[in-house]
């Protein structure tokens, strides 16, 4: 029960909450419900995302023979595709978790912080309820407008321009997960007894680092796909 | 049909190509979710030269514990 109330505890009141978690790391409980809300925010956006795939593909169809563009366009619509798609959610979900945990362990264990992983990792998932509440958010507004959401600042650009180098580097200016990271640095200076500094430090450094990769992603994607 | 064979068969290359380094870094004394950095271009290189260039943890340990490590 106590795990479940972290849930949202983590959200009124974080210094406690990492207090508690800290105690009792039930990492499972946060994990799973970032899980359950990106796979949900998948489901509900699917049909648009694939609508949205189809309309890149047409804007690049130039250098696609037709053949290529039909072969593309059934795959897409194929019922298989769904399915990898959720579990490629799945999949993303527990990776991208592990992988923020683990490089935010190794840096703060660097910097002179200590803390078993699993506390790490209850912690780190528990400080990413912000994303939980931004897919929740996200998946009630497509369902009432019908329309894909643009994460952060790339709603302010024209939607075929959001997975442009730009449009990722606005994408990652985004309010949930500014506060997501808030709550990461708070938890790495109770859980690994980081100092304020040192924690703020180690934040700032993993956004830009993911910020660089992400852009860095993009301009290949784009340079190879040549749009 | 050809797409949840490539899927799967990117699943199996995936974790043929993880499992190793989560066994190292797990040995090492590092958390095996490391290994997943692999995935990622740039960041893999740097946590590989991490792993390789400084004291593991278990050798850490080791030290406290009193062996000697040849």
């Amino acid at each position: 029960m106590e795990a479940f109330a972290n849930l949202f505890r983590v959200i009124f009141s974080p210094t406690a909450a990492f207090e508690r978690i800290k105690e009792k790391p039930a990492w499972w409980v946060p994990a799973i419900v970032f899980i359950l809300a990106a796979m949900l925010y998948a489901y509900i956006s699917a049909p648009l995302a694939t609508e949205f795939a189809q309309q890149e593909m047409m804007r690049q169809s130039s250098q696609m023979s037709p053949e290529q563009l039909e072969q593309a366009q059934q795959m897409l619509n194929s019922p298989i595709a769904k399915v990898i798609t959720m579990v490629s959610t799945l999949i993303a979900a527990i990776v991208s978790i592990l992988i923020q945990v683990g490089l935010l362990h190794l840096v703060s264990s660097m910097l002179g912080g200590s803390a078993r992983f699993a506390v790490g990792l209850a912690a780190i998932a528990y400080a990413n309820m912000p994303i939980v509440v931004q897919q929740l958010v996200f998946s009630i507004n497509t369902v009432f407008s019908k329309t894909l959401v643009m994460p952060g600042f790339t709603a302010m650009l024209p939607r075929d321009q959001a997975t442009s180098i730009l449009g990722t580097f606005l994408g990652r200016i985004d309010i949930f997960a500014i506060w997501s990271f808030a709550l990461v640095a708070v938890a790495l200076s109770i859980v690994y007894k980081l100092s304020k500094g040192k924690a703020a430090a180690v934040v700032i450094g993993y956004w830009t680092a993911g910020t660089i990769v992400a852009v860095a992603a993009s301009a290949i994607g784009r340079a190879v796909g040549g749009a | 049909m050809s797409t949840s064979i490539l899927f799967i068969m990117t699943l199996v290359i995936g974790i043929f190509m993880i499992l190793p380094f989560w066994m190292i870094f797990s040995k090492a004394g590092y958390p095996g979710a490391l290994s997943l950095t692999m995935l990622i271009p740039f960041v893999g290189f740097l946590v590989l030269r991490y792993l390789a260039f400084t004291e593991w943890p278990i050798h850490k340990k080791m030290k406290e514990a009193g062996v000697i490590i040849k």
